[in-house]
């Protein structure tokens, strides 16, 4: 008896909340009231409201000139220096949406791939726009494909051109130097090697290495970001690390520990042998306009011979010893 | 023993449980990290269309609303699984973790996060919801099936199994967080800590198919409870069927949770101390303690969230933090009053 009650009482909620579910599925919200002149349906003529959800999309509207129709941007946006000035909406993961619904925005734009914003703008009927930006070739697309969409179309073929052009003006002056082999430690715990993550083959980073006459020791792992072995390491032998260390790490004392520690796991090899560099900029690791600048500071650390030695601020500088780009 | 109260008590300690809920929900959809202003959205909602309805209407409708509802019945879900497992597994560490319900259904939702390419969506449910339901089932099922006797469920295998499988679950998305794109490890690591970050409704009616005949299961229980807790001898005595009233809260208990779990990810806290706090506050009668700890979990949890989107706006803080910080000193509190 007791156990028909149970199952009678299981089956009959069970069917009340799927209808609950249907009934909460079909609620609709309205969409961000449009003004005039732009059509409906989550296509948005030329967006006159933009959010920028990653540092390199923010670099890549500036560039295009449309600064002035960002109303917001993420956390993590901090170049170029107006981008600061521009409202704040969170992470990638954890927008902000009340703010974002607050700034009525009509596109946008984000990198790889968020089920929660992919949510939202399908609810709020806001244009949404995915940009990949995970290689040389498809940050050139992606600008095009922006300045399209942001109505500048020609600003945007320009930057294209004007990207690849530099980096293939490296490349034809690195024709005849023999490829140095390049360790690129992206992360390790301090004073160890443990943990120990590189780049795989594909990344931009691995592409622009190899742009800029140098070749990627880890280029046959497929993973992108693949934690590696430090016999591995040993056994390929780089010429050249580069290890990028965040500014406000930045100390004489915690640069030599990291220069010490790679000392230490290549004991017998030679300052010549292995350089080992320690930029603080943060354009290597943005997919955006400025992966020339990123270009020009991977090929004088790779080819000074031919670029000249990179330069570093003066040391009384109060950050430290911190990197001049400058032209090649 | 546990002493039954009587129906004046009974009331009054209902009354003042419904009343904590009404403020609660109807405060906290007022707070958040943008100021809205309430003589707006009061009269835009109670005339003219839905098409008019400026920015301040549509957070107040499309975020802050489901937000609460969501917070509500998730406290409320777990702080009920709670109290019902302390019970059947007579372990006041009892809590909707036990199981492993939990860490299953986390293996679940890391899996889907490690592998980009499954981001899609199917009606109302998600990709890293469905593969933690799944994981959440699978752990279900295989502590279901050590823990089975003729007679019943062996309670004590069950709480063994559910351990063990807990922390072999914990194992195994270790390993996929090792082997992870580190680009993703921060995508987990959010989802692990548990939030209530809700767009529109259709994932609190998600939560609906699992969470209402799981909840029922479990409130039809209420008085086989009150004998249960005296003993399973005992409460066979008294005529209670205990094998089936064990399955009854084992299968809501375990529904319940993995819906919670899919939703909000693991939110600790609330499923372990809110009844404790019921019982020290209303009594043990298990007619009062599973409305109760409902009642008070939803509350504390919508409460709680409402401080987790505030005090660091315009960013947000996992509601678990919080819920800890506040509840942990309190519960102390009453357990040093109690001496």
């Amino acid at each position: 008896m007791k156990n028909r009650l149970n199952i009678l009482v299981f089956v009959l909620l069970l069917a009340a909340g799927l209808l609950l579910s249907v009934v909460f599925s079909r609620i609709t919200l309205p969409g961000a009231s449009r003004p005039a002149g732009q059509n409906s349906g989550g296509q948005v003529a030329i967006p006159q409201r933009i959010v920028c959800m990653s540092p390199s999309i923010t670099e890549i509207v500036f560039a295009l000139g449309s600064e002035d129709r960002v109303v917001g941007v993420s956390n993590f946006c901090h170049y170029p220096p107006e981008a600061k000035q521009k409202p704040k909406l969170g992470g990638f993961l954890n927008p902000n949406f009340e703010q974002l619904i607050a700034l009525e925005p009509d596109m946008v734009i984000v990198q790889g791939v968020s089920e929660k914003i992919t949510q939202f703008c399908q609810q709020e009927d806001i244009e949404l726009l995915k940009v990949r930006v995970d290689s040389v070739e498809n940050i050139c697309k992606d600008i095009e494909v922006l300045g399209r969409k942001l109505g500048c179309p020609e600003r945007g073929k320009q930057l294209s051109f004007e990207i690849s052009g530099a980096l293939d003006d490296i490349k034809k002056r690195l024709a005849k130097c023999k490829p140095r082999k390049v360790f690129f430690s992206l992360y390790r715990t301090t004073g160890s090697m443990s943990g120990l993550t590189t780049i795989g083959a594909d990344t931009f980073v691995s592409e622009l290495i190899s742009f800029c006459g140098g070749e990627n020791i880890f280029n046959d792992v497929a993973i992108r970001y693949p934690q590696i072995s430090k016999e591995s390491l040993l056994k390929r032998a780089p010429q050249i690390i580069i290890e990028p260390i965040a500014p406000e790490n930045l100390s004489l004392q915690y640069r030599e520990q990291v220069i010490g520690d790679w000392r230490d796991f290549f004991a017998g090899v030679s300052d010549e042998e292995l350089r080992i560099y320690l930029p603080t900029s943060e354009v290597l690791l943005i997919p955006g306009p400025r992966i020339v600048e990123a270009a020009a500071m991977l090929a004088k650390m790779i080819h000074p011979e031919v670029f000249g030695e990179i330069r570093f601020a003066p040391a009384d500088d109060p950050k430290g010893q911190s990197e001049v780009p400058g032209e090649l | 023993m546990t002493e039954l109260l009587t129906r004046k008590k009974f009331l009054t300690a209902i009354f003042c449980y419904l009343v904590l809920t009404v403020i609660v929900l109807s405060l906290t959809p007022f707070v958040g990290s943008e100021n809205l202003d309430e003589s707006v959205i009061y009269r835009e909602l109670t005339s003219g269309t839905s098409a008019d309805w400026s920015g301040d209407t549509r957070i107040f409708v499309s975020q802050r609303i489901p937000r609460v509802l969501l917070g509500f019945l998730i406290g409320g879900s777990l702080a009920l699984v709670g109290s019902v497992f302390q019970v059947i597994f007579r372990n006041p560490l009892a809590s909707p973790a036990t199981l492993g319900v939990t860490a299953g259904g986390a293996v679940g939702a890391v899996l889907a996060i490690s592998v980009p390419a499954l981001a899609f969506q199917i009606g109302p449910i998600s990709t890293v919801q469905l593969f933690s339901l799944a994981g959440s089932a699978a752990t279900m099922f295989f502590i279901y099936l050590m823990a089975r006797r003729p007679q019943g469920l062996s309670m004590n295998t069950l709480l063994l199994a559910g351990v063990t499988v807990g922390i072999l679950a914990a194992a195994v998305s270790q390993l996929i967080r090792y082997l992870a794109n580190p680009q993703l490890l921060m995508a987990m690591d959010r989802w692990l800590m548990g939030g209530l970050d809700v767009i529109g409704y259709q994932q609190l009616g998600a939560l609906m198919p699992m969470l209402l005949p799981g909840a029922g299961l479990l409130f039809l229980q209420l008085n086989n409870l009150n004998h249960l807790s005296l003993g399973s001898e005992m409460a066979r005595g008294h005529g209670v069927d205990v094998g089936s009233v064990q399955r009854c809260c084992f299968v809501g208990g375990t529904l319940v949770t993995a819906a919670a779990v899919s939703l909000a990810g693991p939110i600790a806290f609330v499923g372990l101390v809110v009844p404790h706090i019921v019982r020290l506050v209303s009594g043990y009668d298990h007619r009062i303690v599973l409305p109760g700890a409902f009642l008070a979990g939803g509350s504390l949890l919508a409460a709680c969230d409402c401080l987790a989107r505030t005090i660091v706006a315009p960013t947000e803080m996992p509601v678990g933090i919080i819920t800890a910080i506040i509840g942990g000193p309190f519960f102390i509190l009453l357990l040093l009053r109690g001496k």
